[in-house]
């Protein structure tokens, strides 16, 4: 290995952290992989970086110090030793925290052997060398994976070809469903008496009808309620309705979810199930009538994943028209995610398979709405025409039809007219089947095998148009993420890389295929530089998918997943149930929606907000003084003590026991979540230490008293302050002041990985803190960008971040430029 | 599919559809057969079948019955297209539907007709008598099927398959004649593109699938060509997936059916209009069923009870319903009723027509020495609301029903000749439906 001295000979810098950044930042290394040993990465970065010889020569101390008395067991490259210690030395500990820490340990068994000075210097060149983020970076640059569509992009891609295929309506903004009223048992016999909107469906009109003055006959009435229901994220809807009388439930125009119009049972109440897929409209109509029975009523609820049973809410109620959508019941392996983010980096054969079952299913499903689709792709054939075809064809066979015809009007060449207008037809919705899932023209080549080779060797031309679909959908073009169709060593066309841009903006922003307006923006030219793709990218922002995917980002990001089943304590927390985490759920969702999607949009916000939102269930739980009535409102709640999501009920309870707080869970989640630092696994399993340990300890003595070996010093002398400043906030998030009758000492010191110490008071000094915390600014969005983008912000060039940075600053913080920002930077890298 | 069930019923069947469209698609996954090859193994044995072929609205008895009992009866004009089965006949008459109870006869005479059982009270008003709702039994094509799919040398990939030609779609006691059980409806469905793909479905899919294969390898063979170093390990390791698949699928592909499935013809749409040309798929469907042993009842139901067809493509443009309400002495109305259920004779002519001339595997026999198809109508009459002298044409093959004859029974109630007709199967069961109506047992005066 030679020496960093070697090759570090001109030396100039002001400090060791700016220059690291530097280093990691040479713009060959995110282009080019290195393969090689980390020492390589090093010659080709500090070519022309000078550097201090003070510096220079500590360093080399440091190495051979290293060398000597650390490579044994953690290798040359400080990557482990198989067998001795096999995890890599990485992590964002600050020099001097390394030092204490192989001062008071290393080496095993001997730590005497290197403190003081050697413990500085070894730590130090460990530091730069090797176990800082700036040393990984350069050591092994991350580049743009190879990916495929993720699960969640390729069943969203699919929906929306099939969306594409068909007429959409535009969303309405009004919620609730249309409700038609007729006054007598079938609907329509009478004409209309009533219409209007309903915002939930939740009725019980005893022995009249719906409306004295319109409907006149309590003995009987119908009603049609019509629109479309968003579903907000993919699982399992239980659908339940309640009604005395007959009824028939269709949820995306299937025949039928629930048919009660038969009424000869004492049952009221009847319940279906039906996958569904988030952020998508599905089409639900609703029919009853009342006859013969003595009451009338009707309750539309369901039991969302994760939810519990509630009324459909109006939020997610629609009067317009929705067409019906995909439902896939295949089942997706998951994707990997164990770098934080959902990525299509690996295949698997499973995962041939569901996209090949998908891909089925989603034939059949163009074969079922063949005509409507091309109908309303293509046009409507025109019907004077078709009818006079079919007149002929029946004639064809009288002597005196066949003599009034001319020679090219053989009965023969009529029906091979007919034949081969049909065929042409199949054909041309083949093409825009093809168009649409590449969300691109496609080439001469892909024209030839997708779409005139499938009908060139196939009679039928129903079955040459399926055999085009399933070779569409089981395509590496339409599969995975690389739209080039250039050869290699061609440079990329203008066409082809606003092709690239295009297909790039709408994975980022919806996770799916360009829409036909982006398409056509291709076509028209008009995302040729930097400046257009902005513009674009502003214009795709505020869209259902859009929004969708922010959702999930919070949910990943605040790490809900984890409050979602919690169990509490009965005894300790009486009251606390599944509908409360819903409720709670609601809430938290509801702030981070208002905040986000508002003008300002201000990150800071997320931290800050001193209302929040509660309904009935939360204000009785909490005892929040608040007029509630079955919906949503903002309240003060305790906002002299509280702020933002920290200390939002939702969030605290997730990060706690059944019974007791989990300082540990909450440093954990503030550690790396919000500030973006790097933990280490705990290196033995550990149980939390009992209550009964020690029955007088309040929580944070009992974490203190089991994290106080040196083992444990490293990560915990992070984790243990953030999660002590959160003491305040019980397991269900309410606050305390005491516990065990002694009160909650919630101050601490927290030392950053630039060694500054910071003092919190407390949950509102933790939350000012991750407010102006740069090291949380650049965490949360290199976090939203993996989440968008699906790839790590490093592979898209040394600068980005603080690009990225730096424009998040100016814009005040401003998440949705930021998701902008991002999407430019991923269109404009192709 | 539109029927009212409870609650665990409906979830369960939810699953099962769930179940059923992926599994339809996992063959090529485990190399699974495509069809139990039982059948096979079975079909030394004689496999008894049963079709019920439905028409509504009653029939104009002069021109159905003929006049001479016994074995030398003439051929009558509603009868006259099946004039080449006229030996393999067994006519009927004298057979009631005596159930009565809540609803008017159109329900009664439909809903009752194959469970034999009372309604229950619902909120169904029909023309007359009490409002209605679902039977409160099991129809005997379910019961036939549920014996023979709990026995193992009986049992088929789908024990019964009910056929619609033009039933309306919704659901109630007018267009439903077959029950899974008390107020469980079972819907037919009416469109053959759909009863294909149940039937056929996975193995036409994987024909597809493997068609393209080909050309999903050649993809991705040319994008391997133009990404770096990193993609091309993905694509080729893609590669190796569909080359596997392919395999898989040629292996399932060695697992043919016995028959192989009926070409349809392209894009009919499914309405009133087409229904010549939906009932031919059907019944070719229905026969390609049977000849590969996937169930051993069926029902075919055209239209429903007070159905409202025009049959303009034989001349007769008014709704058929209407028309059986016109009195005895309006001609022309008769003459269009008999040229009514003269077509449904045609149609059902063709039905046994296929059967005689498909063989039944390993027998030696054709399908139509081991089937019975019955013939029958929720009414006697159409204009008199009758639920006396119902229709009942039993063709075919079985054993209790002696055939080559026509016998009127007097007035017995159609709970005996369900009994009858279970006993055929070697369901020895003592009642069907209604107790009380079944005090004589079956109908043996069938058997000769």
């Amino acid at each position: 290995m030679p020496s960093p001295s070697n090759r570090r000979t001109r030396v100039r810098y002001a400090t060791f952290l700016t220059a690291i950044f530097i280093l990691c930042s040479t713009p060959s290394h995110a282009q080019e992989p290195k393969q090689s040993s980390a020492v390589e990465p090093d010659a080709a970065a500090t070519r022309d970086i000078h550097v201090d010889e003070a510096l220079e020569s500590q360093l080399a101390s440091g190495r051979r110090i290293y060398e000597s008395s650390c490579a044994d067991c953690h290798g040359d490259t400080a990557k482990g030793v198989e067998g001795v210690y096999e995890f890599p030395l990485e992590g964002d500990l600050p020099v001097v925290e390394l030092a204490k820490y192989v001062s008071d340990t290393m080496p095993e068994g001997e730590p005497e052997l290197c403190t003081g000075e050697d413990a500085h210097l070894v730590s130090q060149y460990l530091h730069h060398a090797f176990y800082s983020r700036s040393a990984q970076l350069r050591n092994n640059p991350p580049k743009i994976a190879f990916s495929r569509r993720t699960v969640q992009q390729y069943q969203n891609a699919v929906a929306d070809i099939m969306k594409q295929l068909k007429y959409e309506g535009v969303p309405e903004e009004k919620r609730g469903l249309n409700g038609k009223y007729f006054g007598t048992r079938e609907l329509y016999k009478d004409g209309v008496k009533l219409e209007r909107v309903d915002v939930i469906l939740d009725f019980d009109f005893g022995e009249k009808t719906p409306a004295a003055e319109e409907l006149k006959d309590d003995s009987q009435f119908s009603i049609l309620w019509n629109g479309g229901l968003i579903a907000k994220e993919t699982g399992i809807y239980d659908f339940i309705v309640t009604s005395p009388n007959g009824f028939r439930l269709s949820v995306n125009k299937e025949e039928y979810t629930i048919d009660n119009n038969v009424n000869s049972t004492d049952q009221t109440e009847f319940k279906a199930s039906m996958k569904l897929t988030g952020g998508q409209a599905y089409p639900i109509t609703l029919t009853m009538f009342k006859f013969n029975e003595k009451k009338a009523g009707m309750k539309l609820e369901w039991i969302p994943p994760g939810g519990v049973r509630e009324v459909i809410p109006q939020s997610v109620l629609s009067p317009g028209y929705y067409s019906a959508s995909l439902v896939f019941n295949t089942e997706f392996p998951a994707d990997d995610s164990s770098v934080g983010y959902a990525r299509g980096t690996a295949i698997s054969r499973q995962w041939d398979t569901a996209t090949t079952q998908a891909a089925i299913e989603a034939m059949n499903f163009v074969e079922a709405n063949l005509e409507q689709m091309m109908d309303e792709t293509l046009g409507k054939l025109p019907r004077r025409k078709k009818r006079k075809r079919k007149k002929e064809k029946g004639y064809k066979n009288q002597d005196k039809k066949k003599t009034e015809k001319t020679q090219e009007q053989t009965p023969d060449s009529t029906d091979r007219q007919i034949a081969d207008s049909k065929r042409q037809r199949h054909f041309d919705f083949a093409e825009r089947f093809v168009t649409i899932a590449l969300g691109r023209r496609p080439s001469d080549a892909e024209k030839n095998s997708f779409l005139d080779a499938q009908f060139a060797s196939e009679a039928n031309p129903l079955v040459a148009l399926k055999r085009s679909i399933l070779l569409t959908l089981k395509s590496p073009q339409f599969l995975y993420l690389t739209q080039s169709t250039a050869e290699p060593s061609a440079s990329l066309s203008q066409d082809d890389r606003q092709n690239s841009v295009a297909a790039t903006l709408s994975n980022v922003m919806w996770d799916s295929i360009p829409d036909q307006s982006l398409r056509q923006a291709v076509e028209n030219n008009e995302l040729k530089d930097r400046r257009a793709i902005m513009e674009r990218a502003w214009g795709m922002l505020d869209r259902p998918r859009t929004r969708q995917k922010l959702s999930d980002f919070f949910f990943h990001w605040l790490e809900m997943e984890k409050t979602e089943h919690a169990s509490k304590d009965a005894a300790v927390y009486p009251g606390f149930d599944q509908e409360l985490i819903y409720s709670l759920r609601g809430s938290i969702e509801k702030s981070l929606h208002e905040i986000v999607w508002s003008e300002k949009s201000d990150y800071r916000q997320l931290f800050l907000f001193d209302k929040i939102y509660v309904n009935t269930r939360i204000a009785q739980f909490y005892g929040i003084d608040a007029d509630t009535d079955g919906i949503f409102v903002k309240t003060d709640f305790e906002s002299d003590r509280r702020c933002g999501i920290l200390t939002h009920p939702y969030v605290m309870t997730g990060l706690s026991y059944y019974k007791n707080t989990s300082p540990i869970h909450r440093g954990v989640f503030v550690a790396k979540s919000l500030l973006g630092r790097t933990l280490k696994a705990p290196p033995i399993d550990v149980d939390p230490l009992d209550e009964d340990f020690d029955p007088t300890m309040t929580t944070r003595e009992r974490v203190a008293h089991q994290t106080k070996d040196v083992n444990c010093k490293g990560c915990h002398s992070v984790i243990n302050p953030l999660g002590f400043s959160l003491e305040n906030f019980d397991a269900v998030g309410r606050f305390r002041d005491k516990e065990k009758n002694k009160p909650i000492d919630s101050s601490t010191v927290y030392v950053t990985p630039e060694a500054t110490e910071v003092p919190f008071s407390g949950a509102k000094d933790l939350a000012h803190y991750l407010v102006n915390s740069p090291d949380a600014h650049r965490n949360f969005i290199e976090k939203l960008f993996q989440h968008f983008v699906k790839q790590p912000v490093h592979a898209f060039g040394p600068e980005t971040l603080n690009d990225l940075y730096k424009d998040f600053v100016q814009s005040n913080y401003n998440v949705r430029q930021l998701i902008v920002g991002i999407a430019v930077v991923a269109a404009d890298a192709n | 599919m539109n029927n009212i069930e409870n609650c665990t019923d409906l979830l369960r069947r939810r699953f099962l559809k769930q179940l059923g469209v992926s599994a339809a698609v996992l063959p090529f996954l485990g190399g699974l057969p495509l069809f139990a090859d039982e059948s096979r193994k079975t079909s030394a044995k004689n496999k008894q079948r049963v079709i019920i072929m439905f028409s509504p609205n009653g029939v104009v008895q002069d021109s159905f019955w003929p006049k001479t009992e016994g074995e030398k009866f003439e051929t009558t004009p509603i009868l006259q297209p099946l004039e080449d089965f006229k030996d393999r006949m067994l006519l009927v008459k004298g057979i009631s539907n005596k159930v009565r109870g809540d609803g008017d006869s159109h329900m009664r005479g439909m809903s009752c007709l194959l469970t034999a059982t009372e309604l229950n009270p619902g909120n169904i008003q029909g023309g007359s008598d009490s409002p209605a709702g679902w039977a409160s039994g099991i129809s005997i094509d379910q019961e036939l099927k549920n014996f023979c799919q709990s026995s193992a040398d009986k049992k088929t990939r789908f024990g019964s398959i009910e056929f619609g030609v033009s039933v309306p779609n919704r659901a109630d006691p007018w267009t439903r004649m077959c029950y899974a059980g008390n107020n469980r409806p079972v819907a037919p469905n009416s469109n053959p593109y759909s009863v294909f793909s149940r039937m056929y479905g996975r193995s036409k899919d994987q024909e597809l699938l493997q068609s393209v294969l080909d050309d999903v390898r050649f993809e991705l063979k040319k994008v391997a060509g133009r990404v770096g170093r990193a993609g091309k390990l993905m694509l080729d390791e893609h590669q190796e997936f569909v080359y596997q698949m392919e395999n898989d699928l040629k292996q399932a592909a060695q697992q043919e059916l016995l028959v192989p499935e009926p070409e349809l013809e392209d894009g009919v749409r499914v309405n009133d209009d087409n229904m010549p040309k939906i009932s031919r798929m059907q019944i070719d469907l229905l026969v390609n069923g049977f000849a590969n042993d996937m169930n051993r009842v069926a029902t075919l139901q055209y239209s429903n009870s007070v159905g409202q067809v025009r049959m303009k493509w034989i001349g007769v443009n008014e709704p058929h319903h209407q028309l059986s309400h016109d009195p005895d002495m309006k001609e022309d109305s008769q003459k269009k009723l008999v040229k009514i259920n003269q077509w449904f004779a045609g149609e059902m002519n063709y039905l046994l027509t296929r059967l005689a001339e498909t063989p039944d595997p390993g027998t030696g026999q054709s399908l139509l020495d081991n089937t019975l198809v019955i013939w029958t109508n929720e009414l006697g009459k159409g204009n008199s609301h009758t639920l006396q002298n119902i229709p009942m044409l039993i063709v075919g093959g079985a054993k209790g029903f002696k055939t080559g004859r026509y016998i009127n029974v007097g007035d017995e109630p159609h709970n005996r000749l369900w009994l009858q007709l279970a006993h055929s199967f070697g369901h020895n069961i003592e009642t069907f439906g209604t107790k009380e109506l079944c005090e004589q047992g079956a109908l043996r005066e069938l058997a000769g």
